[in-house]
C-alpha cells in the first residue's frame, strides 16, 4: 500500500481527472515530488516561480494540517492520506 | 414545547440554533439569539487571536446570561487558525456549546473540550461524515443538505434525504440544516429525524442580523430560483444570490480559471462589501435556497416564535388527521 495524494477539482485538470494518486514516499515534500513527476503541469499550481508552496494550498496529513506538524518534512508512511486543499478565500 | 435532547443537553428553550456564519456571527445577534430562546453561535474565524475572541466573549456574557456557543472553523485557510487557543480561551470562559465546522476532523478538540463539560456539535454535508463525528466523540452532528446556503458539500444530497439517513445510523442527537426558515420547515425537520434545526439564511434576515437593510431587502425580493451553486471547482460549493460577481464567477469556472483568479473575485473583502455594506455585486452573498421563503424581516424573537407558533399549529393539525395512536 502507497501514500494516498488526494487533488482538489480545480487540480484534476492536470492529473488526468485523476482524483486520487497513490505515490511511494517518506514525507510529504516526497509526496509532492513524486506528484509532480507524473504530472509535471501541476508544479505550477502548488508552488511560486521562487520554488515555495503557495499560501493557497493547504495540505492535511491524515486530516490534519501540515503546518501544525512538520510542515513539507512531515514524515508519511503507506496507507497515510496526503490531502491537497485550495484555501476558501473567503474565510483566509 | 418540542424539548428533545438538544435542549436538554444545551439548556436552551428551542431547538434552534444560528448557525456560525463568517464575518456575521458577532455578539450582539449571537446574545439576541440566546435571549430568544435558542443557541447564538460566535464565529472564532472573524478573529485573528484568542485574545479577540475572549473580548467577544464576554460581551456576549454582558449581552445574555442564556448559554451560548462558539464555532470552531477546520475549513482550509490561508491564516492558519489559532484554533487550540480558541478552544483554551472559550474552555477557560465556560462557554456552553462549540460548533464545528469544515473540511477536517475535529476529533483532537473533543477530548478537551468534553472534560471541560462543554457540548460538542459537529457541522457537516454528509452521513458518513456525521458517523465519522459520532465515533470521534461529538454529543450532537448537524447534517446541512443540499438547500443549504454557505458551504454545501460535495454530495449535492438534500435535506429530505439525508436527515432520514443519517438517523438511520448515528445514534446521538441530530440537528438539520439547509431549508428551514420556518415552522413548516422546523416540523419536517423533527419529522425526518432531526432534534433541533440550524438556521443560518432566516436569521440573516431578521432585525439584530448584522447584514446591511439593503441585503435584507434584497433577500426579502429574492426567489428559490435566484441563487446559484459556485466554488464547486476548488472543492467547496458555496451558494449565492446571483449577482454579477457571481456570475463572473460562473464564467471562470466554466472556462477553467485558475484558483489565483477566483481567489481575486472570491475575497472576504468582496463578501463582506455585499452583504454588510449593501454593494449587493461587489462579491459573494452566500444564502439558502430557502431565500423564497422569507417574506418579512422580524426580530430574532418574533423569528423563533413565529417558528414554533406554526410548528405547534401544524403538528395539532398532523395530529387531527387521526393518524395519532391513542
Amino acid at each position: 500500500m502507497s501514500v494516498q495524494v488526494k487533488v482538489p477539482p480545480l487540480l484534476r485538470q492536470v492529473t488526468g481527472r485523476l482524483a486520487v494518486v497513490e505515490v511511494d514516499a517518506t514525507h510529504v515534500a516526497e509526496s509532492l515530488g513524486k506528484l509532480e513527476e507524473r504530472f509535471p503541469r501541476i508544479k505550477g499550481h502548488l508552488f511560486d516561480e521562487k520554488g515555495k508552496l503557495k499560501s493557497s494550498i493547504i495540505i492535511n496529513i491524515n486530516g490534519k494540517d501540515m503546518r501544525s506538524l512538520s510542515g513539507l518534512q512531515t514524515p508519511v508512511k503507506s496507507g497515510d492520506v496526503v490531502n491537497i486543499l485550495l484555501a476558501h478565500p473567503v474565510i483566509s | 414545547m418540542f424539548k428533545t435532547r438538544v435542549t436538554e443537553m444545551l439548556g436552551i428553550e428551542y431547538p434552534i440554533i444560528a448557525g456560525g456564519m463568517a464575518h456575521i456571527s458577532r455578539a450582539e445577534f449571537a446574545a439576541a439569539v440566546s435571549n430568544a430562546g435558542g443557541l447564538g453561535i460566535i464565529t472564532s474565524a472573524n478573529f485573528d487571536s484568542a485574545e479577540e475572541l475572549r473580548q467577544e466573549i464576554k460581551k456576549t456574557k454582558s449581552l445574555t446570561n442564556k448559554p451560548f456557543g462558539v464555532n470552531i472553523s477546520l475549513f482550509p485557510s490561508v491564516r492558519p487558525l489559532p484554533n487550540d487557543k480558541f478552544v483554551e480561551t472559550l474552555i477557560d470562559e465556560g462557554v456552553a456549546a462549540v460548533e464545528t465546522s469544515g473540511t477536517r476532523s475535529p476529533a483532537e478538540y473533543f477530548p478537551r473540550l468534553k472534560e471541560a463539560g462543554v457540548k460538542c456539535i459537529h457541522k457537516c454535508a454528509a452521513a458518513r461524515h456525521a458517523r465519522r463525528a459520532e465515533k470521534d466523540g461529538a454529543d450532537m452532528v448537524t447534517v446541512v443538505g443540499f438547500e443549504n446556503g454557505g458551504a454545501l458539500g460535495m454530495d449535492d444530497v438534500p435535506t429530505m434525504v439525508l436527515l432520514p439517513v443519517t438517523r438511520e445510523t448515528v445514534k446521538i442527537p441530530l440537528l438539520a440544516g439547509g431549508g428551514i426558515v420556518n415552522g413548516r420547515g422546523f416540523i419536517a425537520a423533527l419529522a425526518l429525524g432531526a432534534e433541533g434545526v440550524v438556521i443560518g439564511t432566516g436569521f440573516m434576515a431578521t432585525k439584530e442580523c448584522p447584514t446591511h437593510p439593503m441585503f435584507k431587502e434584497w433577500m426579502l425580493r429574492s426567489k428559490e430560483t435566484d441563487l446559484a451553486v459556485i466554488e464547486r471547482s476548488i472543492g467547496l460549493p458555496h451558494r449565492s444570490l446571483r449577482n454579477r460577481a457571481v456570475e463572473q464567477v460562473e464564467e471562470m469556472e466554466a472556462r477553467g480559471a485558475t484558483f489565483e483568479e477566483l481567489a481575486a473575485v472570491v475575497t472576504g473583502e468582496n463578501y463582506k462589501k455585499a452583504i454588510l455594506d449593501g454593494e449587493l455585486d461587489a462579491g459573494m452573498a452566500y444564502c439558502g435556497l430557502a431565500v423564497g421563503l422569507i417574506h418579512h424581516t422580524s426580530t430574532v424573537k418574533e423569528f423563533i416564535d413565529g417558528i414554533i407558533a406554526e410548528a405547534s399549529a401544524i403538528a395539532q393539525q398532523i395530529a387531527s388527521l387521526g393518524g395519532v395512536a391513542k
